[in-house]
C-alpha cells in the first residue's frame, strides 16, 4: 500500500508549523508585515489540515501513522516499537480547536504586541507551540506524549516571559517552568514504570497488555497527578493565576489551550490506556472530588481579586472543574452499568464544555487584553465608564460573560446543561454545587462589567477609542462562534462531540486501530 | 565576565580546535559508536563556552554573533525536518530511511569491522543536522548569558 495523501495529513499538520517556526528568524529579516502574513498563512494551512484530518477521521475511522516506516500502516509485531500517531475522533476534534484558538490569538497579537521589541522569537515560539499542541492531540505513544508535553510547556514558558514588562512576568514564567518540569518528570517516571513492565510505549499496545497490578497503579498515580498539575486542578493550581494573569492576553488564550490539552491527555490516559481494567468508581470519584474542589476554590478565590486578568485566571480554574466533574461522573456511571446512558451524556457534556471553555475563556482574556491595551491599567479599581469608548469590546465581553455563567443562548449554557442533567442522576448534590458555582461566576462578571464598563466617565480614559481592527476581528469571530454553538448545540454535539465521546469510551476500537 | 590570564587564554586557544574536532568526530560517528548529534553538539558548545570564559564577554563578541548562531540553529532544525519530509515526497512515511541500500549510504556490515562512515542511510545526515542545531543552540544560550551584564569585582 502506498502512502496516500489523507494518511499524511497528521504529520504535515505537525511538520509544517515546525519547519516554519525554525524558518521564522529568516523571514523576520523582511520586516514585521511580511512576518505577520507568513505566520497567518502557516497557521491557516495548519488549521485547514486539522480540519481535513477531522473530516477524514469522521468518515473513515482512526488514522494510524508510523513514523519512519515504508508503508503507512505496518503489520505484525513491528508496530509497538515505532513512534506512532493514532488520530481518533476526540484527538482530531481537540486538535482543530487548539489550532483555531492559537490562530485567532496570533491575529490578535499582531496588533496587541506591535512595537514591543523584536517579536520574531515570539512567533517562532507560537509556531512551535502550534506544532506541539497538534502532536499532543494526535500522538499514540506514551513517550511521544511526554515530548510534546515538554515542547508545549517550554514554548509557553518563553511566551509568558517574552514581553519584558517587569519582573512579574519573568517570575510567573519561572514558576510555570519549575512546575511543568516537575510535572514532566513525574509523568516520565510513570511512563518508565509501564515501559519496564511491558517493553512497549504505544498507548494501544500497553493498554492491550495491561495487567493492572500494583506497579500499574503507581504509574497511573504519577501520570494522573502530573497531568492534573499541568491543567491546574485545585491542589496544584498555584501557578495558574500568575501564568495566566501576568502574560500578555493572546498568550493567556494559548495557555488555556495548553491546559485543555493536558485535560485531554488525562482523559486519554484514563479511558484509552487504563479503561478496561480500571476501577471506575474509585478513579471517577477522585476526579469528581478534584472537580468540585477546583470549581469551588477557583470561584471563591476569583471573588476577592482586584486585578482583572488574575480574576479571569481564577475563573478559568473553576471552569476546569466542570469538565472534571462531567468526565469523572461519566466514568462512575459507565462502570456502574445501571446508568451507563447518563455516563456517556456526562462525558459528552464534559468534552463539549472543554471546547466551549477554550472559546469563551479566550474571548474573555482578549477583552481583558483590549482594556489593558487601551488604558495600560490592570486593576479593576482604576477602570470605569469604558462602555462609551469601546462598543465592540463591551459586546464581546457580555457574550463571553454570559457564556461562562451558563446563560442561554450562549455556548456555556448548552454544555453546562448537559453536565447538570446527567450528573444529577449520580448525585443531586453535585448538580447543586455546579449551579452554585455558576451563580457565583455570574456575580463576579456582573461586578467586572459594572466596574470596568459602567459608571461615570473617567477623564483619563476620555477618547481612548476602540481597539485596532485585528484585535476586533478575533473577538468578533469568537463571539460569533459562542452564539452559534449556543443556538445550535445539537448540531455540534451530534456531529463532533458524540463521535469524540464514543471514541473515548470504546477502548477496544482504539487498540484495534493500531494493532 | 572578565578576561582571564594569558596562560589560560593560550591553553584554551590550543584546546579549542581539538574540542571542535572531537565534537565533529562524535557527530560523524553517531551511527557507529555511542554518542551522536546531540552529544557532539554539546561538546562543540563546550568549546564555545571555553572561549567565552577565557576571553571574557567583551572579546567574545568578536568571535561569535547571536544572529548567526540563531540562524544556524534554525537551519540545522529545518534540515532535519526537510530530510524527513523528502521521505514523504518519495511515497514513504515521514523519516523513512530511503537512503538505506543506495551506493552512498549502504547497510552497516555485520561483525567486527573498522567502521564505515558511509553507511546507515539517512542516519548520518540527520546526525549532522542535529549536531549543527545543538551546537549553535547551546552556544547561543551560553553566549547570551555571557552578555547579560558585567559583574562588579
Amino acid at each position: 500500500m502506498s502512502a496516500s495523501v489523507p494518511t499524511n495529513y497528521p504529520i504535515f499538520a505537525i511538520i509544517i508549523p515546525l519547519i516554519a517556526g525554525f524558518a521564522a528568524p529568516i523571514i523576520g529579516v523582511f520586516g514585521s508585515k511580511i512576518r505577520n502574513i507568513y505566520v497567518t498563512v502557516v497557521l491557516g494551512i495548519q488549521l485547514i489540515l486539522t480540519g481535513l484530518v477531522l473530516n477524514t477521521v469522521l468518515s473513515e475511522g482512526i488514522i494510524s501513522y508510523a513514523i519512519g516506516h515504508g508503508v503507512p500502516v505496518p503489520s505484525g509485531l513491528e508496530v509497538p516499537v515505532r513512534v506512532v500517531f493514532e488520530v481518533d475522533a476526540i484527538g482530531a476534534f481537540f486538535g482543530l480547536f487548539a489550532i483555531l484558538s492559537i490562530f485567532l490569538a496570533s491575529i490578535y497579537s499582531f496588533s496587541y504586541l506591535e512595537g514591543k521589541g523584536n517579536l520574531t522569537g515570539f512567533y517562532t515560539l507560537v509556531l512551535v507551540m502550534a506544532a506541539g499542541s497538534i502532536g499532543f492531540a494526535y500522538t499514540g505513544d506514551l513517550f511521544n506524549l511526554f515530548v510534546f508535553l515538554e515542547v508545549t510547556s517550554i514554548s509557553a514558558v518563553g511566551l509568558v516571559a517574552y514581553p519584558k514588562r517587569d519582573g512579574l512576568s519573568a517570575e510567573a514564567a519561572f514558576k510555570f517552568l519549575v512546575i511543568s518540569v516537575l510535572g514532566g518528570l513525574v509523568y516520565l517516571f510513570g511512563v518508565g514504570i509501564l515501559y519496564g513492565q511491558y517493553d512497549v510505549l504505544s498507548i494501544a499496545a500497553v493498554a492491550e497488555r495491561m495487567q493492572f497490578g500494583i506497579a500499574d497503579k503507581l504509574a497511573l498515580i504519577s501520570i494522573f497527578s502530573a497531568l492534573a498539575m499541568k491543567l491546574g486542578s485545585v491542589p496544584m493550581h498555584m501557578w495558574v493565576p500568575d501564568a495566566y494573569g501576568e502574560s500578555p492576553a493572546p498568550v493567556s488564550m494559548m495557555m488555556v489551550v495548553i491546559s485543555q490539552l493536558s485535560l485531554y491527555g488525562l482523559v486519554r490516559i484514563s479511558f484509552s490506556l487504563y479503561g478496561l481494567n480500571l476501577d471506575g468508581t474509585t478513579l471517577g470519584w477522585i476526579i469528581v472530588v478534584l472537580g468540585l474542589l477546583t470549581m469551588f476554590v477557583g470561584v471563591t478565590m476569583a471573588l476577592i481579586q482586584k486585578k482583572l486578568k488574575r480574576l479571569m485566571a481564577y475563573c478559568a480554574i473553576s471552569q476546569i472543574g466542570y469538565i472534571l466533574l462531567g468526565v469523572g461522573a461519566g466514568l462512575i456511571a459507565l462502570k456502574t452499568g445501571a446508568i451507563a446512558e447518563y455516563g456517556l451524556k456526562a462525558i459528552e457534556g464534559g468534552l463539549f464544555h472543554m471546547v466551549n471553555d477554550v472559546i469563551y475563556m479566550g474571548l474573555l482574556f482578549l477583552t481583558a487584553g483590549a482594556l489593558i491595551y487601551k488604558t495600560k491599567e490592570r486593576s479593576l479599581n482604576e477602570l470605569g465608564g469604558l462602555a462609551r469608548e469601546m462598543p465592540v469590546t463591551v459586546i464581546a465581553f457580555i457574550v463571553g460573560a454570559g457564556a461562562i455563567s451558563g446563560i442561554p443562548p450562549f455556548n456555556g449554557f448548552a454544555s453546562k446543561f448537559l453536565i447538570y442533567e446527567s450528573v444529577y442522576k449520580i448525585n443531586p448534590f453535585l448538580t447543586a454545587v455546579a449551579m452554585l458555582v455558576s451563580v457565583m461566576t455570574l456575580a463576579i462578571f456582573v461586578k467586572v462589567f459594572q466596574s470596568a464598563f459602567l459608571g461615570p466617565e473617567i477623564t483619563e480614559y476620555k477618547g481612548v477609542g476602540e481597539v485596532p481592527t485585528k484585535m476586533k476581528i478575533s473577538m468578533v469571530i469568537l463571539s460569533v462562534l459562542i452564539i452559534l454553538f449556543g443556538l445550535f448545540p445539537n448540531l455540534i454535539v451530534n456531529e463532533f462531540v458524540e463521535p469524540a465521546a464514543m471514541a473515548l469510551v470504546d477502548q477496544a476500537k482504539y487498540i484495534g486501530g493500531m494493532l | 565576565m572578565i578576561e582571564m590570564t594569558k596562560i589560560v587564554r593560550t591553553i584554551s586557544s590550543l584546546v579549542y580546535p581539538l574540542t571542535i574536532i572531537f565534537g565533529a568526530f562524535m557527530i560523524m560517528h553517531g551511527h557507529l559508536t555511542p554518542g551522536g548529534g546531540f552529544q557532539g553538539g554539546a561538546i562543540i558548545a563546550s568549546g564555545i563556552a571555553l572561549v567565552i570564559v577565557a576571553y571574557g564577554s567583551e572579546a567574545s563578541k568578536d568571535f561569535f554573533s547571536s544572529e548567526k548562531l540563531a540562524k544556524y540553529t534554525g537551519i540545522g532544525s529545518m534540515g532535519f525536518a526537510v530530510i524527513g519530509v523528502i521521505a514523504i515526497a518519495l511515497g514513504y512515511a515521514f523519516l523513512h530511511n530511503y537512503l538505506l541500500g543506495t551506493q552512498l549510504f549502504g547497510y552497516v556490515p555485520d561483525g567486527i569491522n573498522q567502521g564505515f562512515i558511509n553507511s546507515a542511510g539517512i542516519e548520518p545526515p540527520i546526525e549532522i543536522m542535529v549536531g549543527i542545531a545543538v551546537s549553535c543552540g547551546l552556544g547561543l544560550i551560553i553566549y547570551m548569558f555571557s552578555q547579560l551584564g558585567e559583574v562588579e569585582e
